[in-house]
């Protein structure tokens, strides 16, 4: 049988072209039958990198740091104190950086909200090693706050396939509202006073810009025409 | 006491140096040698025809060691037992394999198959081995007896030692040239992520394709290698329309050099030469094209001009700061050249090994040979071509997905009117 867009002749077993993929087809002539010259199904094993052994030598390399900061704390002021910050930090920057790795398809909706209660615990830890009062009133809202602002940007736009004009307007419009937030949490609890409010300078800003963003999501010839003119 | 048997060991020859220091965590250089015989194979006969052929070539029955500044060749104890074949050629081998055995025999029906890390021998050697051992076994099998010629090796004699001798330390030239080269256009495509290997091979009539070769004044590896710049001209084109970005397509083209310097040796003896149009000077017909490569090949190709290549390559090895490195930090450097220059300076392999002969006593028996370059570290396809019996099969190895070079090449001998026969392992 022959392929009739390569012109080729088909050795048997060659149930499709394998120049073009075309399957040669005849209502007179039967299927390309016959065995192929390699048996298909055995296919050996192939060595790749090994993801999990570089990751186990990363989580090492946070390990190492780790033990010796509480190693030198431990004996120099004889208790656990300073390097409760420094193992704080470390185990921050492997959630928001390795942590994922391990995973085959690490889903960000799950894993943002997973780094800002991660901050949130550290925060916490770090209100009570100073004694401050800080933590309920200021450090636990302003977090969180942020933390549902991107978890929420990050579940709509991955879920969502459309409406990215959308999803960029109303986060900048949250990022407004969350500098006035921001404004009052110092306030109520530092008790910072100034004789208007700074906070409204950016949400004038983020106001505009992504009030501008909604407008031109809603209007579809707008939208053309900012494509047409700002294509690269 | 008994005395425990010392096993033989060889320095690895100076084109062979290459190819332990540039290997991957899964890609080690390897070439397939195989002939389809009339009956299916005995797998108990054949493992018994490879214990005694294994004992003619103490270059080719080794493994590779290391030593402190220098990979070498150690005899293996006993032959490699024979293996099945897998759904495509030239699975992996290891680096791990290649230091207990760097070759391999695979049967699978009527086909026999060894497969050789390049750096033991090259295609013409690794070709007396398939014929001697072939030689061995339809002696064992059918009785026959076969004439020691063409190829086929007596396995009662003793090892010649200008068989086993590294011919480039003997053959290189008083000026050794320069191996700077422009950077050539490299092929593209999306990698198969099981690391599955794609094999299509085209047969045409060598009849047909000599006197195709003949109407241009060229030969048969000058028509084909003319023939893949063409077709991978019209691939750049597409990938790159802007000719002034476009690279050279040149072309690897591995050269014998047994008969140019009255060489026997079993080891490598070959260099390479790299034909190739730079298509920023305009748009080449194919006349231009085959033209323009039979010069070539004629410039490059002569006793003095091959042998101050090899003057460059045997003089890296001669100097003595290579010389005194330890293995490690020369693999270090060895692999940062090959990566930088290696195979970036051609688009693909064409290795072509010619007509194969072998005594007429064993041709009733030998149907059909073939020869298939190994995946290439950077290179996504490897070309390969070899004729026996009034047929040419021209075999095209990838790692990619994407057949492209294949169907352009081949379409484009189509447009001669050749009937090509093609095969694969397409899943």
């Amino acid at each position: 049988m022959y392929c009739i867009k390569c012109g080729v002749e088909l050795s048997q077993g060659e149930k499709v072209c394998p120049l073009c993929g075309l399957k040669p087809y005849h209502p007179e002539l039967s299927e390309n039958s016959g065995e192929k010259s390699y048996p298909t199904s055995r296919i050996p094993s192939y060595e790749t990198v090994n993801k999990q052994g570089i990751l186990f030598l990363i989580t090492m390399a946070f390990l190492v740091p780790i033990a010796i900061t509480i190693l030198c704390d431990t004996t120099i002021t004889g208790s656990f104190s300073w390097s409760g910050y420094v193992v704080g930090g470390l185990m921050l920057a492997y959630i928001l950086v390795v942590l994922p790795a391990w995973f085959k398809k690490p889903n960000p909706v799950i894993f943002v909200p997973i780094f800002f209660a991660a901050v949130v615990v550290f925060l916490l830890y770090i209100d009570i090693a100073t004694g401050d009062e800080w933590f309920l009133s200021f450090a636990f809202p302003a977090v969180g706050a942020l933390g549902l602002i991107v978890t929420a940007v990050t579940a709509v736009a991955k879920y969502v396939k459309k409406g990215y004009w959308y999803i960029a307007g109303g986060s900048v419009l949250a990022i407004g509202g969350y500098t006035c937030l921001i404004e009052f949490l110092l306030y109520i609890t530092f008790g910072f006073k100034t004789h208007f409010p700074w906070s409204f300078y950016p949400l004038v800003g983020c106001v505009i810009i992504g009030g501008t963003l909604l407008v031109i999501a809603m209007s579809k010839p707008l939208r053309r025409r900012v494509q047409k003119k700002f294509f690269i | 006491m008994e005395k425990e048997k010392q096993l033989a060991w060889m320095r690895l020859d100076n084109a062979a140096k290459i190819y332990p220091a540039a290997r991957r965590r899964s890609w080690n250089c390897l070439f397939r040698l195989s002939a389809s015989l009339t009956e299916d194979i005995d797998n108990s006969i054949m493992q018994n025809a490879l214990d005694i052929t294994v004992k003619r070539f103490p270059s080719i029955a080794v493994r590779i060691r290391r030593g402190a500044f220098w990979y070498y060749l150690e005899e293996v104890e006993k032959a490699p037992s024979i293996k099945s074949e897998a759904a495509y050629p030239m699975a992996r081998m290891s680096f791990k394999d290649v230091r207990k055995c760097a070759f391999r025999v695979v049967c699978h029906k009527n086909r026999l198959a060894v497969e050789f890390y390049h750096a033991l021998t090259d295609g013409n050697g690794g070709l007396v081995f398939l014929k001697t051992l072939l030689a061995e076994y339809l002696t064992q099998k059918y009785g026959v007896s076969i004439p020691n010629e063409k190829g086929v090796l007596d396995r009662n004699e003793k090892p010649k030692k200008y068989e086993i001798e590294d011919s480039f330390l003997k053959n290189d030239g008083p000026y050794s040239s320069s191996r700077r080269e422009a950077t050539a256009y490299r092929l593209k495509g999306t990698l198969e992520n099981d690391g599955y290997l794609n094999l299509v091979t085209g047969i045409l009539d060598v009849n047909a394709v000599l006197l195709l070769a003949k109407q241009y004044n060229a030969t048969v590896t000058e028509f084909l290698t003319a023939a893949m710049i063409y077709s991978i001209i019209n691939i750049q084109n597409r990938t790159t329309p802007n000719k002034k970005r476009q690279k050279p397509v040149k072309i690897l083209v591995p050269v014998n050099l047994r008969k140019i310097f009255g060489s026997q040796t079993l080891r490598n003896f070959a260099l390479y030469i790299t034909p190739g149009i730079n298509p920023r000077l305009g748009n080449y017909s194919f006349e231009e094209i085959i033209k323009s490569i039979h010069h070539q090949m004629g410039y490059e190709i002569n006793a003095k001009n091959l042998a101050s290549k090899i003057a460059a390559n045997v003089g890296a090895e001669r100097s003595l700061i290579l010389k005194i490195m330890p293995l490690f930090i020369k693999n270090i450097a060895m692999k940062a050249v090959f990566n930088l220059f290696g195979e970036r300076k051609s688009s693909i392999t064409i290795s072509n090994l010619g007509a194969v002969e072998i005594p007429d006593e064993m041709e009733p028996f030998v149907t059909r040979f073939d020869f298939i370059l190994g995946e290439q570290a950077l290179c996504t396809n490897a070309c390969s071509v070899l004729s026996y019996k009034g047929k040419i099969n021209i075999s095209f190895l990838r790692t990619v997905k994407e057949s492209e070079v294949e169907k352009e090449f081949f379409c484009f001998l189509r447009k001669f009117g050749l009937n090509i026969k093609v095969e694969s392992n397409k899943r």
